[in-house]
């Protein structure tokens, strides 16, 4: 393995506390070190530069069925936006959903190396890892989606913890799948049955068991296991206005459960439930009231789920809410009901700058973004593609950074939508160094990857460097010198290997896939996995053995040990 | 202004980009700097001069006029976002042609392909032979169709023309196969010879005339009156035509037009006009 120096460059690394210094970086065998043998290291000259760990995004929907339908429901997405091969990069086409290689290029391309994929039906997980294989240079993993599960919601409504930690552990070491995902809970099984509007606290038929336990039960669930990840929720009432409430009551009804290791739920695209309001013509934010809660309760972290204007393509497992999209914008779409487990749907879209609902959807976004105080705890997202596509991310950048920028925007779009938002109050500006914590140093803290996120040694050799120098660029003022920096890196490492430079792909290495190697007590395993097999013929139209994962099937398997197993 | 003249000279037959060739993009470029573009010729990407033949007249014409002598179905995407100028082509020519053009026109002296004027705003195109499939229409699963300007076939044309058309008129002097106007928001398609049937399927707007013979109604149209003229783009076609009403599956209120001369068939709906 070359061994290299980054001399000279302005690092930002929020885990180590360094803002803006200059300090040289040693790598060698793809990790970080204290010094290495300078005569045979390869110098990299980052003089004025910005120096940061390689971006790490929680959630983005970058590979699994759904990302595929998606493809085949679009092509008009595909055949203005495409690539050619040149040199070590293949060819792809794609907008708001690239094909697998172009994902990875333009991630490593924007200093991306790590991405999440968060929603990931349990039958349909060998998919989302063909797709996350094939997806070159990027450190993925996927997370199950259990919020709609037979099984879980069975041994929920009979107080069987021990048993549902059991099941969730068989499932992780299964499917090799990361965190527990949770899509409106309940509601989408209660929606199959021919339910409509479900609250927080209404029984899903059949099942006699509320959205607030099955939370609260999985919440519990994770930190038996012991998982690295707090329970990921995708919040019900998603898309509605008045939905800001139930928010705020999913927040508050786990924080008895919480710890002192900090946040217990991430509430992800809590853009997309944050409104006030009772229907669409008076939409308006309710950022105010989540951001205030936020700020006091430790136990729940956000990402934001920017909404970007342009075409684009929603894409959730939340199959309710979809229908209801298209009920609205009467295109193209498609639903499907995956087996004993969950819904999903796609809908294409096109936000609009001079649609009322859209510009506020917009604001809100941001107020989140800049309301939340402590930047360890809200993230920076556009809910891939559901938001719009993530190579926009450098623009929201700049909209976070610099004030002029959003202002500019926003006197564009309809006067109500700036009356009945926050955003104009808003004087915060993002500095280089909120920017780093947000979208690399605590997007790593939250997902429990300690080698990422930052560049202490001992931590992988993933590193973005930037053509812009941070000690002399007005970040409130230009804007556009932002926006241009950060859609492409001077130069971007993964593992000590350089694989992008100046927006040419000079490296595909192949990416980790992680997962969670989760284990409880043999009894406990033994005396549950009959049950599973029993009810797995029931419930089912495929065999069980059909539902593993082998480790073998993973290109580069990266299994991580849970914390502490505290299963009774 | 200028001409200039391009002879197809390519010693293969793989497809040939040809999305440079339009009179917006060369205008103010002299022979060499053409000859010296690059494009695509099947998965090689080759210089114009390895090619074509280029060669240089002057006209009186105050517009650049391209004339391409011969057949050149292979080069797809001709006069791609063209909105000034004048194409000619002396033979047949690719698919895609003049796609997302805005003004200018396009006179092609043989046949078509498909996706002739795909999501076109504004300018001519005139087709002295057949053309293919998906006339005026949008790409694939697009909602785009055209958005104006005029599409003329002297010949015949293939399936679905006009699919998802807001404005703009679509001229067919031939015969058409099936679903002419489906997804028909608005513009008007005027089809002088005979339809394969399933006009204006999921239509909510525009104007679809027939002038012969279709095999097929949708049972989603009502007929409301027998009009004894239709008008197109303000010239009026004598009938008599039945004037159905629809698609009522989508709630639509599309006009469709068809002679009642050729359609005897039709003859029993007439007992439902109210």
């Amino acid at each position: 393995m070359t061994e290299f120096i980054i001399r000279n460059g302005f690092v930002v690394d929020p885990i180590n506390n360094i803002n803006c210094e200059r300090v040289d970086i040693a790598i060698k065998d793809g990790k970080i070190v204290e010094s290495v043998n300078e005569s045979n290291a390869k110098t990299i000259d980052a003089t004025d530069k910005l120096v940061m760990p390689g971006g790490v995004d929680l959630h983005s929907h970058i590979a699994g069925a759904k990302v595929n339908a998606g493809r085949l429901l679009r092509p008009e997405d595909h055949y203005k936006d495409y690539e050619v091969k040149k040199g070590l990069r293949r060819s792809g086409t794609g907008h708001s959903i690239p094909s697998v290689f172009t994902t990875g290029y333009r991630y490593a391309i924007m200093g991306y190396t790590t991405v999440f994929e968060p929603a990931s039906p349990p039958i349909k997980t060998i998919h989302t890892h063909d797709e996350l294989n094939d997806i070159p240079i990027l450190d993925s993993a996927c997370f199950p989606l259990l919020g709609n599960n037979w099984f879980i919601m069975e041994y929920l409504k009979e107080d069987k913890l021990d048993e549902c930690a059991a099941y969730v552990s068989w499932l992780m070491r299964t499917l090799k799948g990361y965190a527990i995902k949770v899509v409106d809970p309940g509601a989408v099984e209660a929606w199959k049955w021919g339910g409509t509007s479900h609250g927080y606290d209404d029984p899903v038929p059949r099942f006699d068991i509320t959205p607030r336990e099955i939370v609260r039960g999985l919440i519990k669930v994770n930190k038996m296991l012991g998982l690295p990840h707090p329970v990921h929720v995708h919040a019900n009432q998603l898309g509605k206005p008045g939905n800001y409430k139930t928010t705020l009551e999913t927040l508050d009804s786990v924080r008895d459960l919480a710890g002192d290791n900090g946040p217990i739920m991430h509430l992800t695209h809590v853009q997309f439930n944050a409104y006030a309001g009772v229907d669409y013509p008076s939409i308006s934010s309710g950022a105010a009231e989540i951001a205030d809660y936020v700020n006091k309760n430790r136990h729940v972290s956000i990402d934001i789920g920017q909404v970007m204007f342009g075409d684009t393509t929603t894409m959730t497992a939340d199959g309710p809410f979809e229908y209801q999209l298209f009920q609205l914008l009467r295109g193209k779409w498609i639903n499907n009901d995956v087996e004993a487990e969950t819904g999903s749907g796609i809908v294409p879209i096109t936000y609009n700058r001079s649609n009322y609902v859209h510009a506020v959807m917009w604001a809100i976004g941001l107020d989140l973004a800049l309301m939340i105080d402590d930047p360890w705890r809200v993230f920076i997202t556009t809910d891939h593609p559901n938001g719009g596509p993530f190579t926009e991310y450098p623009r929201l950048f700049s909209w976070l950074m610099s004030k002029k920028a959003r202002d500019k925007l926003q006197k564009r779009m309809p006067r109500l939508s700036r009356i009945r938002t926050n955003l104009r109050n808003i004087d915060r500006e993002y500095t280089f160094y909120d920017l780093a914590i947000t979208t690399r140093a605590a997007t790593a803290k939250i997902l429990g990857l300690k080698d990422k996120g930052h560049l202490g040694a001992g931590a992988d050799a993933d590193i973005a460097i930037y053509n812009i120098n941070p000690k002399e660029i007005n970040t409130s003022l230009e804007y556009k010198t932002i926006r241009k920096a950060f859609s492409t890196t001077h130069i971007t490492m993964k593992e000590g290997t350089i694989v992008a430079k100046e927006g040419e792909i000079v490296g595909t290495p192949i990416g980790r896939t992680y997962w969670v190697d989760s284990h409880v007590p043999d009894d406990l395993h033994n005396s549950v996995i009959p049950e599973i097999k029993r009810k797995f013929e029931d419930y089912y139209t495929i065999k069980i053995d059909n539902y593993h994962v082998p480790e073998s099937y993973l290109e580069r398997s990266a299994p991580i040990q849970p914390s502490e197993v505290s299963a009774k | 202004m200028a001409l200039k003249k391009f002879k197809l000279i390519a010693n293969s037959n793989a497809p040939i980009d040809g999305d440079i060739f339009s009179p917006n993009n060369l205008a103010g470029k002299n022979i060499p700097e053409i000859l010296n573009l690059e494009t695509w010729l099947g998965k090689k990407r080759v210089k114009v001069s390895e090619i074509f033949e280029v060669t240089d007249e002057s006209n009186e014409s105050e517009e650049l006029t391209l004339v391409f002598d011969g057949n050149i179905t292979q080069v797809t995407r001709v006069g791609k976002n063209m909105s000034e100028g004048k194409i000619i082509v002396k033979g047949s020519v690719g698919a895609f042609l003049g796609i997302e053009m805005s003004g200018g026109s396009i006179d092609v002296d043989g046949d078509a392909d498909t996706f002739v004027g795909m999501s076109m705003k504004g300018g001519t195109i005139q087709i002295k032979g057949n053309a293919g499939d998906a006339i005026g229409s949008g790409y694939w699963g697009s909602r785009t169709g055209m958005l104006g300007g005029l599409i003329i076939v002297q010949g015949n044309a293939g399936d679905e023309i006009g699919r998802w058309m807001k404005a703009g008129t679509i001229r067919i002097c031939g015969n058409t196969g099936i679903l002419a106007g489906s997804r028909l928001q608005g513009g008007s398609i005027l089809i002088q010879g005979n339809s394969e049937g399933k006009l204006g399927a999921s239509m909510v707007g525009g104007k679809v005339v027939l002038l012969g013979k279709t095999s097929s109604t949708f049972p989603s149209f009502y007929i409301s009156e027998i009009k004894s003229k239709a008008k197109v783009d303000g010239e009026k076609i004598s009938g008599p035509f039945y004037s159905f009403l629809g698609d009522i599956v989508e709630n639509g209120a599309g006009k469709l037009f068809i002679s009642v001369e050729n359609n005897p068939d039709l003859k029993y709906r007439e007992d439902f006009i109210p």
